[in-house]
Formats: C-alpha cells, sequence, structure tokens
C-alpha cells in the first residue's frame, strides 16, 4: 500500500479505497482540525519532509498533499 | 504495532468492544492539547480488549477542573489519571508566569488524592537542561520551577499510596530533547510533543492501564542456552558456558543481574528449556558466575517438549494465567511457535546479540508500573521531611481562585483592525458557539456598514493575555429590537464565568441604544455542548433586557470590564 493511504485511511478511518485525490475534510466528517495535524506529522516522517506552515495550512484535499510532495522531489503516488 | 494502527483502531472501533465489560475510567489531565494522547491510548487499549471512557479536561481548564469540586473531572471520579505538565524554557504558561502555581497545583493534586481513589499517574518534566542551548539559561526560573515540581510530585508519591509516577523527563532523555519535542507543534497547534514521544509515553501509560485492569505481567520464562549464558551448556559443559568477565560472558552476568533486581521487585523467575536436566544442575552447583541461583526460579520446566506446552505446565503450577507470562527465548522457532499458539504470552522479539539483552529487558512493555511505583514510594520516603517543611499550601475554592486571577476584559465595538480576528473566532471556535455560523471578513466588515454590533472582549488574568477570545454579534431589527446571530467564546478562556460577564456588558450597551429585547437563537450541532448548557441558563430564545440586568447586577461584577474604547459609527 502507499503511505498516503496508510495514513489516511489510518487517521481518518476510512477505507483505503477512498483515499483518493478529490478526499477533502469537506467531504470526510473525520477530516478535522486536529486530525489535520496528525496527518501533516505523519506525512512529513513518512517522507522524511518538512511543510512550511504556510504549505501545510493551503492544503484543501489529498490531490494538493500529492502536489506538494512532488513538488519536493518525493514519489506521492496513491 | 506502530502508532498509526493503533490511531486506525481508535478511529475505527467502538471501545466498548465488551458490553458487559464495565469501562474503565480514565481522565487526561494536562496543559496542553491531548487529543493524539487519547486516540494512541484509546487504540491501545482497544488492541488489548481494554473497554475504557476516557475524559480529557477541556483546553487551559487543569487548575479550574482540579479546584472546583463540581467539575466534570471530579464527578467523573476516574479509576485513573495521568496528570501530565508541560513546563518548558520556550513558551510561557501559567507555571513560568507565576511562582505560586506550582505549589497551588500541587496542592490541588494531594487534595484530588485525598479525596478521591483515583490512581493518579504524575509526570516528572525533563530538566530544561537537557537542551543543548539552554547553558544560556542556567539561571533561569523555570529550572528552579522544574525541579520544585519534581521534587514536590515525588513527596506526594511517597505520602499517598494512590500516587504513581512515570519518568517523563527520563523517556526524553533517552530519545533526546529534540525528538521529543515537536516546536511547530508546541508553538502553532498548542501539542508541544512529537508522535515518537506520544508513543513512547503512552506505551509506558498502558503498562499502569493494565495494572490498575489486573492485567499485570507476574512472571519472566526464561530460556537458558544463549538466552541466560552464552553457548550450549550440552556441548561446552557447566564451565564452558559464556558468563564471566570478558566479553560476551559479562553481557550475560549483566542481563542475570538485572532479572535479580526484577526478582527482589517481586517478579517471578522460570525456566523453560530444552536441556537435560543434569546439565543444568551442574551449572547451578559448578559455575561461580551465574548470578542466579535455583532459588531464584519459582517453576523450572527442563525437558524436550515443545516450549508452548511447558509454558501451560509453568502458568499451571504457579496458578496463574497464561496472560501474565512474558517469555524470552533467542530462538525465532520457538518464540513463532509460542506467538501461534499461546497468543496471550507476551513474546518479545530476541534475535539479539548479548550486548542488547539488559537494554532489551528494560524497555519490554511490562514490568515498570510495578517497578516504578515502588521505587518511587522508597524515594519519595527521603523527601518527606522536605514536604513537611514546605507545608504545601491548601487548596482554595474555585470562586476565590477565580478572584486571585484577576481576570479583565477589554470589550471593543466594531473595531476595523479586529475583523480579521472575529472572522478567524467564527470559523475556529466550536464549543461555546450558539449558531456556528462561519463568517469571512467582507461579510462582517458589511455587517457593520448597514448597522450591526460587533463585540469583541479581550481577555486577560494574572497569568497574561489570552487575547480577543468572545465575540458577540448583534443585527438591528425593528424598533426595539435585535438579534444576537453570532455568540461564540474560544476554550481558551473557558471556566472562568467571562460569558457572564460579557453578556452582561453587551446588554447593557445595547438596552442603552434602545434595544428592549434580544433574540437569541441556539442551534445546536455535534460540538457545541458548552454553548447549550449556557443557552439553557439564558431561558427562552427572547431575552428581555432589562429584567435579566435586574436579575444579573451583582452577579457579573467579579471581572474587571472596560467597555467600550473605540466605537466606529457606520458611515
Amino acid at each position: 500500500m502507499s503511505p498516503l493511504k496508510r495514513i489516511f485511511s489510518s487517521v481518518l478511518g476510512i477505507d483505503e479505497s477512498a483515499v483518493t485525490p478529490e478526499l477533502s475534510p469537506d467531504n470526510t466528517p473525520t477530516w478535522d482540525s486536529l486530525n489535520a495535524i496528525i496527518l501533516l506529522t505523519e506525512i512529513e516522517k513518512a517522507f522524511d519532509l518538512r511543510f512550511s506552515y504556510e504549505e501545510a495550512m493551503a492544503i484543501k484535499n489529498v490531490g494538493e498533499v500529492q502536489k506538494l510532495i512532488e513538488s519536493k522531489g518525493k514519489d506521492a503516488s496513491l | 504495532m506502530e502508532l498509526l494502527e493503533y490511531l486506525k483502531l481508535a478511529q475505527t472501533k467502538d471501545s466498548s468492544l465488551d458490553a458487559s465489560q464495565k469501562p474503565l475510567k480514565v481522565a487526561l489531565v494536562t496543559n496542553f492539547t491531548d487529543d493524539l494522547f487519547k486516540k494512541a491510548l484509546l487504540g491501545m487499549c482497544i488492541a488489548e480488549g481494554i473497554n475504557t471512557d476516557i475524559y480529557q479536561v477541556p483546553f487551559k481548564q487543569y487548575h479550574l477542573e482540579l479546584k472546583n469540586p463540581g467539575s466534570g473531572l471530579m464527578k467523573q471520579a476516574a479509576d485513573i489519571a495521568f496528570i501530565f505538565f508541560d513546563i518548558n524554557p520556550y513558551i510561557s504558561s501559567e507555571f513560568s508566569e507565576d511562582e505560586r502555581h506550582v505549589a497551588d497545583t500541587l496542592a490541588d493534586i494531594r487534595r484530588y488524592a485525598k479525596e478521591q481513589s483515583t490512581t493518579l499517574v504524575l509526570h516528572t518534566l525533563g530538566h530544561a537542561a537537557a537542551t543543548q542551548h539552554s547553558r544560556a539559561l542556567t539561571d533561569a526560573k523555570v529550572l528552579a520551577l522544574v525541579n520544585e515540581f519534581n521534587q514536590g510530585m515525588r513527596a506526594l508519591a511517597g505520602t499517598y499510596k494512590n500516587i504513581r509516577m512515570v519518568d517523563a523527563a527520563g523517556v526524553v532523555a533517552a530519545m533526546g530533547e529534540r525528538t521529543a519535542r515537536d516546536f511547530r507543534g508546541m508553538y502553532a497547534f498548542g501539542q508541544p510533543w512529537s508522535h515518537d514521544f506520544v508513543f513512547a509515553l503512552t506505551r509506558e501509560w498502558m503498562t499502569h492501564i493494565r495494572k490498575i485492569s489486573g492485567r499485570v505481567h507476574k512472571c519472566l520464562v526464561l530460556d537458558l542456552d544463549n538466552t541466560l549464558w552464552g553457548g550450549i551448556v550440552g556441548e561446552v559443559g557447566p564451565l564452558g558456558i559464556g558468563l564471566g568477565t570478558e566479553y560476551p560472558g559479562n553481557a550475560y552476568v549483566a542481563f542475570q543481574r538485572v532479572l535479580n533486581e526484577f526478582y527482589e521487585r517481586g517478579i517471578l523467575l522460570a525456566i523453560n528449556s530444552r536441556n537435560n536436566p543434569s546439565d543444568v544442575e551442574e551449572v547451578f552447583e559448578k559455575n561461580r558466575n551465574m548470578v542466579l541461583k535455583r532459588e531464584h526460579f519459582a517453576a523450572m520446566v527442563i525437558n524436550w517438549e515443545s516450549k508452548a506446552d511447558n509454558l501451560k505446565t509453568i502458568a499451571r503450577e504457579l496458578n496463574i494465567g497464561l496472560d501474565s507470562l512474558v517469555f524470552i527465548d533467542d530462538d525465532a522457532a520457538n518464540r513463532a511457535q509460542v506467538r501461534a499458539q499461546l497468543p496471550e504470552v507476551l513474546v518479545p522479539e530476541w534475535s539479539l546479540p548479548p550486548e542488547e539483552y539488559v537494554h532489551a529487558l528494560l524497555t519490554i512493555d511490562a514490568f515498570h508500573a510495578q517497578a516504578v511505583s515502588d521505587e518511587d514510594r522508597k524515594r519519595g520516603e527521603m523527601y518527606v521531611t522536605e514536604h513537611k517543611r514546605k507545608q504545601l499550601a491548601e487548596t482554595m475554592s474555585v470562586e476565590d481562585y477565580l478572584s486571585t486571577l484577576q481576570i479583565k476584559m477589554t470589550i471593543a465595538v466594531n473595531a476595523e483592525e479586529l475583523i480579521p480576528r472575529v472572522a478567524q473566532l467564527t470559523q475556529k471556535t466550536n464549543q461555546f458557539n450558539f449558531s456556528t455560523h462561519r463568517s469571512s471578513e467582507e461579510e462582517i466588515a458589511c455587517w457593520i456598514r448597514e448597522g450591526a454590533q460587533v463585540y469583541t472582549g479581550e481577555v486577560s488574568d494574572s497569568f497574561g493575555s489570552y487575547g480577543t477570545t468572545i465575540l458577540a454579534i448583534v443585527h438591528p431589527n425593528e424598533v426595539g429590537r435585535a438579534t444576537l446571530t453570532t455568540f461564540l467564546m474560544s476554550c481558551r478562556v473557558m471556566g472562568r464565568t467571562v460569558e457572564d460577564a460579557f453578556l452582561h456588558a453587551v446588554v447593557k450597551d445595547l438596552a442603552e441604544r434602545g434595544v428592549k429585547v434580544l433574540k437569541i437563537p441556539f442551534i445546536s450541532s455535534q460540538k457545541n455542548a458548552p454553548a447549550a448548557d449556557f443557552a439553557k441558563k439564558l431561558g427562552s430564545g427572547e431575552l428581555a433586557l432589562s429584567a435579566y440586568l435586574k436579575h444579573t447586577g451583582a452577579k457579573a461584577s467579579a471581572i474587571q470590564v472596560t467597555f467600550p474604547t473605540n466605537i466606529h459609527e457606520p458611515a
């Protein structure tokens, strides 16, 4: 399983198949502000990256997380 | 299992796995955002089939909840409470702003220990000098506070049998402060700890949870060849085994010494070995480097049967459950067999070189709850004199305490410079929020132009300012009537009766502007129970202002309110 699928499905308590680029706080009740911070930290750990606060706060959905990771030269495929 | 797996359990499974099992009541009392601790702990309890009911003290309200006999914490009467305050040199807190706060908090904990049978688990704090750059801070007040707090807690642990200690400072030291702390989390989200630290500490907590749930590990069952000594006794003889002053024998001796300490703390030792019993007898008789003697072992099963069967024999012989056994064996096949056949038995990984044995033994999540509490009781006795000398201050009632806080509030009306903060408050506030109406800066600016009143309160107390934390937006209706479309308060200032004083001031101002009736709609959401309680106190959705003012006039006066400073009349 891709690290992103693993992280999103575990932290949000959803099925791996539900982890798509369109997944967002608007369509996922468990993606609240507290889980957003957990997601952020787990993603940084898994990809050995650090996002700036502004980058992290601008994230609106999984697709944007993928773009952000890829902009730092890592593979973020689902 | 990793942290993520526990988080998944916490998110997906109901903790009440077994309805017949009375839930273990757990309380978390911290001075930071502790949701990740809660989720990790919940996941771990679910993984072990422990049904829990976890109460978190609301953010920034630990001192109020500890003092108030009617608080959620005190009413919960938890079975076990984890009390963990972070005093650190990076960010100011109640502890660093007020030297009385340490003594005051210790007194609160003492009363909690005295009045409730809850097992209180206290945490030592990391010495700030453990950070490299803290050399510049050697005289800083925060170092003295940390020492004072640690000593005070140990004194309490020595006095009250329901107090346990967790060496959180030791956990920080073991991983290094830079790894244990998350600075972005601390400054941006009120969460000062890294995931690694949360994981390590909640594992410590689990040992206490297991103990209080009666799931203690009582017995360490040991293999012999290449576990208790180096080599195979059947091949090299009782004097040829690796045990002595040179490597690797010295590592096995060290391992036996620690096992001996476990024995002295009351943990049973047993042998489960495939060997000729006579060879083992010879080792006990002839090898003087054996730290452990025959009498250290409560049970010895030495034969050529399967290790799993032997474990069952040992459990039966000692009259304890299989789930109270920990089995240590260097042979991977034996471990796999036991794990498969007896999942109740804890089988730590042990494909290790002997120099790793002591460390591996000390980090098994099984025995430290026992070890720590007894150790600390002993150590605590040393501090009792110190404790008597100091005579910690008696605690106050919550009302008296609130009055010592000297809470002040400055209210502004339609302050343009605060519009971004007002919008943010409507976006972020969930708990004390009457309508949970999210508004943009543009909307708010527009309402002000159209004649709405936006009241904002900045709250401060003797610990410092909490910023703009309470908000009311009032829209005028027909003559003499208005609607409170937004009424919210940040959780930072909850529990301080700020809302009473604020609403009183707002109503007074509205009354002076000719409003007679204020409509107060309440829209319940999943999270706004705290606001619902307050709404209930106000009665129906319509407030007759003169009656309200008459009724609340005396009560709202404990907080010093400064009112309007900068009224912007609509253009």
